[in-house]
């Protein structure tokens, strides 16, 4: 599986890549340039990061889903536990599991990001190394510790939710329906509405992920779809923080609570 | 000394009530036979003792010890083969018991070839789990009880899909453990299989405890099969 999603992850970005590098040169006359900006380092790592955001956090949620509730369905989890017996461990073990996926999804996304980048740089421009400041590979990394934590965030939103319905599809259903339903009305509704309503999004998951891409020396800003500002970085890693520490801590209390019977 | 008591031990699923003021008291180096109908209590009692399972009330012992307190040490001398135990079925069953012998300790790593010559299951231990027939997975599941060598083993339907020469082998097998000195508790519906193992029985129905002593002096002249359903059935009159 872990394969199969990988090259997912690579054909992902082929497409990010060579869809945008196609539309960018159509017009041969009035090319986008904003679009070739993007595909050309510097400002092809806010790219880079917003796809691993995107495709990261769907092949994270599938890991992460599976990795937990195929425990319940194969009944391994009622097999350990009756050996293991400390149920904060496991959990904790898991936990961890998780934020090395999300790091090592952040890590090949980078790779391979990177990779498609310096060929459409090489045909939409100069590839050299004149662009590595190291300003830029300082808010490189913020960016890269703000995709993990944003990519944790959405891990631990599937995790207790997989723990809750004991079943992969729940943990899996509940991303989905959160990401593209409840992130997009509620957002599609605050862009109009104003006072309270107005400031929902800030505290979201979704808009405080991609607050890290605003990095001044990433280059231009890639867009961003909704017609509300993006919370400010401090704020983005404080949501994100106490995001992960409520869904943890709710997973810990619901494991250890609940009572671990047969396979379902 | 008591391997495991448990003292007015109760189980409420909701408006069920799976196990009621259950008082159970297993000696050490013997076979405790735990019987009773479908659907009495049994696998909720064992859940409780493994910590799988809350107790609703009541307490239980484990070497003395509350389990409430001590769980995780205590399983540690503890080896259980649930009913419908599982492992990964894309690992080997050789595999599969070396990660759980990385679960238990170091010790156990090197006691896996030895628990699979035990079950007779070395020749297919290279199998993926998953391609196992039901007889191959319940060996797979004692041999995993085994491996860290505990001194207390829980056997709930341990013979469930053997053929009668695997029986036989399990049976012999319990019989040598408890030479051994290990403390044995079996819940089966195979009441001729707990006759000739168990020393002690208890016998459990709706939840409640039935009746509870020496094999022998339960039974008496008759055999298990007709103590049983005298005692079952009389607590229906």
């Amino acid at each position: 599986m872990a394969w199969i999603l990988l090259l997912v992850l690579v054909g992902f970005f082929a497409i990010q890549f060579f869809l945008n590098y196609a539309m960018g040169v159509q017009n041969a006359e009035y090319p986008d340039e904003a679009l070739i900006s993007l595909l050309q380092f510097p400002d092809a790592f806010k790219l880079i990061f917003s796809t691993a955001q995107g495709i990261g956090g769907l092949l994270l949620a599938v890991l992460v889903a599976f990795m937990m509730g195929n425990e319940y369905h194969w009944g391994t989890l009622r097999q350990t536990m009756a050996y293991v017996g400390d149920r904060p461990q496991y959990l904790g073990a898991k936990v961890l599991s998780l934020l090395i996926l999300a790091i090592i999804i952040t890590f090949i996304s980078l790779l391979v990001g990177i990779a498609f980048a310096c060929a459409t740089t090489s045909w939409l421009g100069d590839l050299n190394s004149d662009f590595i400041t190291l300003s830029l590979a300082g808010d490189t990394g913020i960016v890269f510790g703000g995709t993990v934590l944003g990519l944790t965030t959405v891990a631990l939103l599937v995790f207790l939710f997989t723990i809750l319905g004991r079943s992969s599809w729940v943990g899996l259903g509940v991303y989905l329906g959160y990401s593209f339903i409840v992130e997009m009305t509620v957002m599609g509704i605050a862009s109009t509405a104003g006072g309270w309503m107005g400031n929902i999004p800030d505290y979201l998951i979704g808009p405080n992920s991609t607050a890290f891409l605003e990095m001044e020396e990433l280059g231009e800003d890639i867009g961003w779809q909704f017609d509300i500002g993006l919370p400010s970085m401090p704020h983005a890693t404080l949501t994100l923080l106490a995001w992960c520490a409520i869904l943890g801590g709710l997973s810990f209390w619901l494991f250890k609570r609940r009572d671990i019977t047969q396979a379902s | 000394m008591l391997t495991l008591r448990t003292e007015h031990l109760s189980k409420r699923f909701g408006h069920i009530q799976a196990v009621l003021d259950l008082n159970l008291a297993v000696e050490e180096g013997k076979i405790f036979g735990f019987l009773g109908p479908n659907g009495s209590g049994k696998t909720t009692t064992i859940g409780m003792v493994l910590g799988l399972i809350t107790p609703s009330g009541g307490r239980i012992e484990l070497f003395g010890r509350d389990t409430k307190t001590h769980l995780k040490s205590l399983l540690s001398q503890v080896g259980s083969v649930l009913e419908g135990n599982s492992f990964y079925p894309y690992l080997s069953g050789r595999d599969n018991l070396k990660l759980f012998a990385r679960i238990l300790n170091h010790r156990a790593d090197s006691r896996v070839e030895e628990v699979l010559e035990m079950v007779k299951l070395t020749s297919r231990a290279g199998d993926k789990y998953g391609a196992y027939s039901q007889g191959m997975k319940q060996r797979l599941g004692i041999a995993c009880a085994l491996l860290s060598d505990p001194s207390f083993l829980i056997l709930d339907e341990p013979t469930n899909g053997l053929d009668p020469r695997g029986m036989r082998e399990i049976r012999e097998l319990m019989l040598d453990l408890r030479k051994r000195g290990k403390t044995i508790l079996l819940s089966s519906h195979l009441l001729h299989e707990v006759e000739q193992v168990c020393d002690h029985i208890a016998i459990i129905k709706e939840g409640t405890l039935v009746a509870q002593g020496e094999t022998a002096e339960l039974v008496k002249d008759k055999n298990l099969e007709s103590f049983f359903l005298e005692v079952t059935e009389e607590e229906e009159e």
